[in-house]
């Protein structure tokens, strides 16, 4: 088999992903660190409830500060004619590679949030599961999907 | 696919038709199932009763039941034309389902006692990325029609006279493949927990409060052990039952298996299909360089141990032989393979080590009477990794990769580098530091296959080796 040169993923997420993001990690973790600190009230009290409220206050404000970044600055991406290749991990570094041929099909998904911010995912699909670009602008999302749907579509036996 | 011109379908498919009659009862039946406990017991208290009212009940419910199955028989049709097969169901919402010719990847034929009765098959329309169920299941079809179907279709169903290569499973293999069926792993850590529990109780409950329970550790040992053994009988049956009579032929570009005692499964498997064919030496038969064959397929998943299994029990040696015969396409040496680097033998200690040892705590800490388990569970863990690390292998030949693992039996997958749905590395923090890096691909449906703790330089040069050319 011929060995070529695996380039690595250049390009990036939107820099909007990085609010995305933190709206993200906040709608996960604060509600958590809410019933945590109900709780810690509630049953503990204390010096042990405030010690508990703390953690949970430093833990959330932590999360906040560096999950949003992280991700946006490990993630990595790339479309070439005959495959998507991804980038991505904040503590376990993961690299994919998914052959254009094995594309099923794609789509964009948007929830309110990403709405708000203008963004888009672009999710394909492969028989070994869904594989997801969490956040670009709308316009290159589309433009992403459309070209992964063209070069997906040149025939050949699944 | 070469599945023949569009005009050979016989004229008698082209209009729509009901399943064979038997179908009635086959969907009574079944409905019956649906309905569920339910009804049965109004069936069983109103004919028990024997008043008029309850027996009322018990026919109304029968009648319903029976009425179920005619109106689904009679509103169920297909048929065939030149593009697509065609499914009308429904009395209320007519749904008509189809089916281009070319989507469809397999004809499956089952024959349930039921089906037996009536000399009638259940007949399965599989396509890629139906995921877990078959597209379509007619309950009832006639051999004549399935065969005039699988025909049109190009799926003919009986193997050709000389197929290219026939495996079947003699008695004596079924029987050991029976008696070291993989659910035994699953039952010996649970005599362990009847055990555990029974010191407990024995521990905590003073003797003779209950009448009838065991009461001492011996009896529930005892009881244990029959739990274990009756559990065992019913898993050998029911390997027995599935694999009886297993066959699998290799006939032109397509795999046909056939099993089982009671329900005779007839399954269809284009090769064009197969990602790649996977070892898995069980706990209970790697000792006995024991092996089973499966099949990773894509659309394909969830059909059930036959239609996954490639051959139940082969000598491990034999295993590339019996690739080589069924999937020439995988043909090759499943040994040499390039080991994990010396070093990584550490990667592959640590987190089971660091796991026992959290576990070993917990018992210090909780549970002081079990301490002769610590030295135990730290030489098993120990033991597993190095084990694990032993396993750790891959080989690359032209257009065919081999990856072995363990997690605690040992599993060797083989793919046409072709066929890939993804491939890539993975590294956590720890191994970065170390230089190392895990490998992972995955084939078929959902299905991946892992190497660890590789060189990170090995698992790049893979990463660029393992790309479509």
């Amino acid at each position: 088999m011929p060995e070529r040169p695996t380039p690595e993923p250049t390009r990036l997420l939107a820099p909007e992903a990085f609010r995305l993001f933190l709206v993200e990690v906040l709608l996960s973790t604060v509600p958590f660190a809410a019933v945590v600190i109900a709780l810690a009230i509630l049953l503990a009290g204390g010096a042990l409830g405030f010690a508990i409220t703390a953690v949970a206050v430093l833990a959330v404000i932590v999360a906040a500060a560096v999950v949003p970044r992280l991700r946006m600055a490990r993630f990595r991406f790339e479309v070439r004619e005959d495959e998507i290749d991804l980038r991505h991990g904040i503590v376990i570094e993961t690299r994919t590679l998914v052959p254009m041929v094995r594309v099923q099909h794609v789509d964009t998904r948007r929830t309110p949030v990403s709405r708000y911010f203008g963004l888009a995912a672009v999710a394909f699909h492969t028989a070994a599961g869904a594989t997801e670009i969490p956040a670009l602008r709308e316009a290159d999302a589309a433009a992403i999907r459309d070209r992964i749907a063209d070069l997906a579509l040149q025939p050949e036996v699944l | 696919m070469a599945d023949g011109p569009a005009a050979v379908v016989p004229e008698p498919l082209r209009t729509p038709r009901r399943m064979h009659a038997g179908g009635i009862l086959i969907e009574a039946l079944r409905s019956l199932r649906e309905m569920g406990i339910p009804l049965i017991i109004a069936i069983v208290v109103g004919a028990g009763a024997g008043n008029a009212r309850g027996l009322l009940y018990g026919v109304a419910g029968l009648v319903l039941v029976v009425v179920t199955g005619l109106v689904r028989w009679y509103t169920t049709s297909w048929s065939l034309d030149g593009n697509a097969l065609h499914l009308r169901t429904g009395l209320l919402s007519r749904n008509e389902k189809v089916i281009p010719r070319e989507r469809i990847s397999s004809l499956d034929t089952t024959q349930g006692p039921l089906q037996r009765v009536f000399g009638v098959l259940e007949l399965r329309v599989q396509t890629p990325g139906g995921g877990r169920h078959a597209e379509i299941v007619l309950r009832a079809v006639s051999r004549r029609d399935a065969e005039t179907l699988r025909r049109a279709l190009g799926h003919a169903a009986e193997a050709a006279p000389t197929p290219d290569a026939r495996l079947r499973l003699a008695p004596g293999t079924l029987l050991v493949a029976a008696l070291t069926a993989p659910q035994l792993g699953v039952l010996l850590p649970i005599a362990g927990g009847i055990a555990a529990a029974a010191q407990d109780v024995m521990g905590n409950v003073s003797r003779q409060t209950f009448d009838g329970l065991p009461d001492t550790v011996g009896q529930w040992l005892l009881v244990g052990a029959g739990v274990v053994a009756l559990a065992w009988l019913l898993s050998i049956a029911g390997a027995v039952v599935t694999f009886a009579g297993f066959e699998v032929v290799r006939d032109g570009d397509r795999l046909r298996t056939r099993s089982g005692l009671f329900a005779r499964r007839a399954a269809t498997l284009p090769l064009s299909r197969v990602q790649g064919v996977r070892m898995v030496e069980g706990l209970l038969r790697e000792p006995f360089g024991l092996a089973t064959l499966r099949v990773e397929t894509a659309g394909y998943a969830g059909q059930g141990a036959v239609t996954q299994t490639l051959f139940p029990l082969v000598r491990r040696r034999d295993a590339a032989a019996v690739i080589e015969r069924l999937v020439p396409a995988l043909a090759g040496s499943l040994d040499a393979l390039e080991p994990a680097p010396a070093r990584a033998r550490r990667s592959y200690l640590i987190g089971l080590v660091l796991l026992a040892v959290a576990v070993c705590a917990l018992i210090a800490i909780a549970w002081r009477d079990a301490w002769p388990a610590i030295p135990v569970l730290l030489a098993l863990a120990a033991a597993l990794g190095e084990l694990r690390f032993r396993a750790a292998g891959w080989r690359l030949d032209d257009g065919r990769v081999v990856l072995r693992s363990r997690h605690v039996g040992r599993s060797t997958l083989v793919a046409s580098t072709r066929r890939l749905q993804e491939h890539g590395t993975r590294q956590t923090p720890l191994q970065r530091r170390r230089r190392l890096a895990d490998v992972t691909v995955a084939v078929g449906s959902r299905r991946r296959a892992r190497v660890r703790h590789l060189e990170a330089s090995t698992a790049h040069r893979l990463l660029g080796l393992l790309r479509p050319s």
